[in-house]
């Protein structure tokens, strides 16, 4: 009969109020395994497509509004800049790179972006099945997008304003081909709908060619000798049609240095403004994190009280226990022996509610997974938390500290008193 | 051969050359405190022996057992038990002196209610430093003719089948000294008959010293040794 079966011996004696202060402290620590797992699962979404771009270039508003609309693709776009802007950019010595960003349309919710092919580079997204944009109103679907909307290579289908799903008004007159679908990347991409940044200016009533020869455009002559395209071709006026804007330009520093001066010099000597996704993220972050450390806080407070309510479950029991206590002394046991004893019940009951809370905590989550798999093909992981090794070891020292007075009182027992019946 | 004692007098027992007694009070006062329960007590108690401390309530019968098993430290004097006085030890050592040599038998029987029978003499064996033996706690059982009720909880028991049971637990031990206070008290006649056979039997059969409080008339009989505490108030 050692400490351990004896501990597990007592708490078998009392089950109910046993299993009770198990799901008590599983239920604390399940809430912030949960809020744990959220948070580092939200963040490194973010952080990853918030990486992939160093510097974000668009109409002069809100910064973050740019990011979340041009990076995150969840906010609308602040408005739009001159196409011909892109030659600044291009030609500055600290930029290595840039991709040009067209929006405004989306289709059953997901988002039409007008971009470069190397838009996909920054995301390492590769082509599943056909090819990629090449001839205007050809459009190429994320894997989230493409499972969630039913197309398939060889669709059909027209654009609406804003993000579309909700009725709004149609560009019937613009049909768009499916060319292409993308493998899963877990990035942004999966929930996108591509093309040419040409199509959205075209789609809009700008002349992607404003500055070109059309003559000389090989591209155009292609599009324009498109037999699907051909009442388009035949029919705009391009005399009518405005100079061509962007939304944005996605910018690759080619330097370190630019992170510092490029932004102040864009918004100082431009009518553009420049805003970086990694800070404005974090500032989200910042804003975001109230909201959580809230929730935590509640959490935190659940495990108190879980706690608590061990700590007097365990006197109760103490209490109960005193003659059995007496009767170990006499039978040989040390008083460091009955402190032990009670400690032992408390860390099996804490050990058996931070277990069962990490096993719902990783449960649910992987329902969830489940869930936002089936039905939004969003992939999101289960896998270990951070701070979980913290919150484990958080919760076995509260487990310990409940039991310290109970544990103290024990190994004090006044013996013959006890005993005597008194 | 009877010998009554009244408190404070020297037992005249001769021990053997060399063996060092079992018991030795030499003019022991102990309380708890306040005035004295027992004052210049001089016991010797031989090895083997079985005693009867016999006297009326508050007389200290349980204060001298308290005091046997380390529980409480003499005011003045010595209290030697097996040669060593238990004062002198740190209190672990006087717990680890008290389990590996002392086994105490209580009016109540105080077994641990969570553990069946043989869960409780299991404990018992291994808070005396002993390997918790199956075999030795199943005979120790059904020498005291409760093996029926090995896998049984104590709330199941009636009184006298856990008293039998806390003697089994006493005795599980195989002590040098058998401590008993008052453990017929609660039981009817046939039980604390059939309780009192049972522990001078078993210590006879083990080589313990025997000691046993009570004011119980029905077991006065079997003790051949007495010890008295206290005013009788009787011839």
């Amino acid at each position: 009969m050692s400490i351990w079966s004896l501990a597990w011996a007592w708490i078998r004696f009392r089950p109910l109020g046993a299993s009770l202060n198990v799901a008590l402290l599983a239920l604390g620590t399940a809430t912030i395994a949960l809020l744990m797992m959220a948070s580092q699962q939200f963040e490194q979404r973010l952080s990853a497509d918030a990486d992939a771009v160093d510097m974000v270039v668009g109409a002069k508003g809100s910064p973050m509004q740019l990011v979340l609309s041009t990076v995150f693709h969840v906010d609308a776009p602040v408005g739009n800049v001159s196409a011909e802007e892109a030659r600044f950019l291009e030609q500055h010595a600290m930029i290595e790179e840039v991709i040009p960003m067209a929006l405004g349309d989306g289709f059953r919710g997901y988002r039409i972006v007008g971009t470069d092919t190397s838009y996909l580079d920054l995301y390492g997204a590769e082509v599943a099945e056909g090819r990629l944009w090449d001839e205007p109103l050809e459009a190429v679907f994320g894997a989230v997008a493409a499972a969630q909307t039913g197309l398939g290579l060889g669709d059909r289908f027209v654009g609406e304003h804003g993000l579309g799903g909700v009725g709004g008004p149609t560009h019937d007159e613009f049909p768009y081909d499916v060319v292409g679908l993308l493998a899963p990347t877990g990035s942004v991409v999966d929930r996108l709908v591509f093309t040419s940044v040409a199509t959205v200016q075209l789609v809009h009533g700008m002349d992607p060619d404003h500055d070109h020869d059309h003559a000389d455009d090989e591209n155009h002559a292609d599009h324009a000798a498109d037999e699907d395209h051909a009442d388009h071709a035949d029919d705009e006026d391009h005399a009518d049609l405005r100079p061509p804007e962007v939304t944005a330009f996605l910018v690759d520093f080619s330097t370190p240095m630019a992170a510092v001066a490029l932004p102040r010099e864009i918004n100082q000597s431009t009518v553009m403004q420049a805003a970086r996704p990694a800070y404005e993220i974090r500032r989200l972050f910042r804003l975001v994190g109230y909201g959580a450390d809230v929730v935590r806080a509640f959490a935190v407070i659940l495990v108190i009280g879980a706690v608590l309510g061990l700590f007097t479950a365990l006197f109760q029991a103490l209490e109960e226990r005193r003659a059995d206590l007496a009767v170990m002394r006499v039978l040989g046991a040390t008083q460091l022996r009955l402190f032990w004893q009670i400690v032992a019940e408390s860390l099996i009951l804490t050990v058996a509610g931070t277990v069962l809370g990490l096993v719902l905590a990783h449960g649910v989550a992987w329902g969830a997974s489940l869930w936002l798999w089936e039905h939004n093909q969003i992939l999101v992981s289960f896998a270990w938390a951070d701070g979980e090794v913290v919150l484990v070891l958080a919760v076995l020292a509260l487990g310990i500290l409940a039991a310290l007075p109970s544990a103290v009182r024990a190994a004090r027992i006044d013996i013959p008193r006890v005993l005597s019946g008194g | 051969m009877t010998d009554d004692f009244q408190a404070s007098r020297r037992l005249e027992t001769a021990p053997l050359p060399g063996e060092v007694p079992a018991i030795e009070l030499v003019a022991t006062t102990v309380g708890y405190g306040g005035p004295p329960v027992l004052e210049a007590l001089d016991w010797r108690v031989e090895r083997g022996e079985h005693w009867l401390v016999i006297g009326p309530s508050g007389s200290g019968k349980s204060t001298l057992l308290h005091l046997l098993a380390g529980f409480l430290t003499p005011a003045k004097g010595t209290a030697k038990v097996l040669g060593t006085e238990l004062a002198t030890l740190a209190p672990p050592a006087r717990d680890r002196f008290r389990g590996g040599n002392m086994a105490i038998v209580f009016q109540r029987q105080h077994l641990v209610q969570a553990l069946n029978v043989t869960q409780n003499l299991s404990l018992a064996r291994r808070l005396a430093g002993l390997d918790p033996s199956p075999e030795v706690i199943q005979a120790t059982l059904g020498r005291l003719g409760v093996d029926a009720f090995a896998r049984t909880r104590p709330a199941a028991l009636s009184v006298g089948e856990a008293q039998r049971v806390a003697l089994a637990r006493a005795l599980v031990v195989e002590p040098k000294i058998l401590l008993a206070d008052e453990p017929t008290a609660s039981l009817d006649d046939r039980n604390a008959d059939t309780v009192a056979e049972l522990l001078t039997q078993e210590a006879e059969r083990l080589g313990s010293t025997l000691v046993m409080t009570t004011h119980d008339a029905r077991v006065r009989e079997r003790f051949a040794r007495r010890l008295a505490l206290g005013d009788l108030g009787g011839p």
